[in-house]
């Protein structure tokens, strides 16, 4: 397969270095798949875990302006969410994904990867991205059975004090991610 | 690209061919994406009904596109040639049988501007669609409590909540970047979205294509691409060159 093109990335990491900026960001979201299950496609934004320090916002910015994109195209909108599925004192730049002369891209645990899939598909089940994104990560074997009952249990974990309605369908989530993880794995020993 | 012969081969390409279609098509509408570079531009409402199969195909795992596809059509509307968009949709289920992102994005055109895409009526589905049949229960209770996407009817067929597919400006490129990037839409805002603008800049480009070729690239009838092909015929053998821009220099 053709390999992707990180043409954008690259020229931002050479950007960083011109300004003489080093910058380390934990990501997750499109990005983060595409970068670690090849051949994965991702629209153009980039969602770090971790809030943008003023001096990389203003270059993001001030590369966007250059490029005519939007400068939400690296953004920190998922550190508001943060707590919701990174667990405490876990490592959030647990794996090396594009190492450029300024700037390293890091995912977390794919516990945590898979978590901020799982989460998102209560608010937009409609959406088949998130579970397309899980099948992309246990295509490119990155992921198995045991990271994802993991993920799943965590999820339940977390949900047990929801409000009635969000119980109902966090469980009915949980349940068909069970059966998901049993179908792909039917012929793996457990 | 010719589209007529480019449909009859789309169900024998591989997974890596459909990406590379992918990719300049989602390059073509201007879509901002980290994993694709600018190549060379189709014909836009190819391009639309492209991507459109394209995320529909479960395989490719390309759904997060569809959201964008909804977001491009209804922002750049004014771009598109209505009469050309539906004859490549129909080419495309008649050789591919249904497509629901395809009827999707039609019925939102007609949504967004309902007098230029009056005649978008698509059938509705045979069958329910969901983007993730897997979570159809969690999409039945948001439907149940929110009603459905565009208003649509629900015998329509489209299991699609009413909040679904926020859109994200930074899904896409500016219009400017657009417009640069790509002739045909750039043309297009000089001498309208016709049968005849789209013709006029293959001709200038491949001045040797036929009537039946042009009539397969732009799924138009023979009648008139040979009309089309004798009047640009006619143009350069008066000494008129076509512009850089496709009109009279």
């Amino acid at each position: 397969m053709k390999p992707i093109d990180l043409g954008l990335i690259e020229d931002f990491d050479r950007h960083l270095k011109e300004k003489g900026i080093s910058y380390s960001a934990s990501i997750i979201g499109g990005a983060a798949i595409m970068l670690v299950a090849d051949g994965q496609r991702a629209t153009g934004d980039i969602d770090s875990l971790q809030r943008i320090p003023d001096n990389v916002r203003t270059e993001i910015a001030t590369f966007a302006k250059a490029r005519s994109l939007e400068p939400t195209w690296f953004n920190d909108h998922a550190s508001r969410n943060f707590k919701e599925f990174v667990g405490k004192g876990e490592e959030i730049f647990a794996t090396l994904v594009f190492e450029g002369k300024a700037l390293k891209l890091y995912t977390p645990s794919f516990k945590t990867l898979l978590l901020s899939k799982i989460y998102p598909m209560l608010d937009r089940p409609e959406e088949g991205k998130d579970f397309q994104d899980i099948e992309a990560l246990i295509a490119a074997q990155v992921v198995g059975r045991k990271e994802l009952e993991a993920a799943v249990q965590a999820f339940e974990d977390n949900i047990r004090f929801e409000e009635r309605d969000l119980l109902k369908a966090s469980r009915e989530l949980a349940s068909t991610l069970r059966a998901f993880i049993d179908e792909t794995f039917k012929y793996d020993e457990k | 690209m010719r589209f007529r012969k480019a449909l009859k081969t789309l169900d024998t390409k591989t997974r890596a061919e459909l990406l590379e279609l992918f990719d300049s098509a989602a390059g073509t509408l201007g879509f901002s994406s980290l994993s694709t570079q600018p190549a060379s531009p189709l014909d836009t409402e190819a391009a639309v009904v492209l991507v459109a199969y394209l995320v529909g195909l479960r395989e490719l795992r390309l759904g997060r596109f569809l959201p964008v596809l909804l977001h491009w059509v209804r922002a750049r509307h004014h771009l598109l040639h209505p009469a050309k968009l539906l004859k490549m949709a129909h080419a495309l289920e008649a050789a591919l049988g249904e497509q629901p992102p395809l009827r999707l994005a039609l019925h939102a055109l007609r949504a967004t501007d309902p007098k230029k895409f009056q005649n978008f009526r698509p059938e509705p589905l045979s069958a329910p669609f969901y983007a993730e049949p897997r979570l159809a229960a969690l999409v039945d209770q948001k439907l149940e409590k929110e009603g459905y996407y565009l208003d649509l009817a629900a015998k329509e067929g489209f299991r699609v909540p009413k909040s679904a597919f926020v859109p994200r400006t930074s899904d896409l490129l500016s219009e400017d970047v657009l417009l640069t990037r790509n002739e045909q839409l750039r043309h297009r805002l000089l001498h309208g979205s016709g049968w005849r603008s789209d013709a006029v800049l293959l001709l200038r480009d491949f001045p040797a294509m036929t009537a039946s070729e042009l009539s397969d690239t732009l799924m138009l009838s023979y009648e008139p691409a040979h009309r089309l092909v004798a009047e640009v015929a006619r143009y350069r053998s008066l000494g008129f060159p076509l512009s850089a821009e496709g009109g009279a220099s």
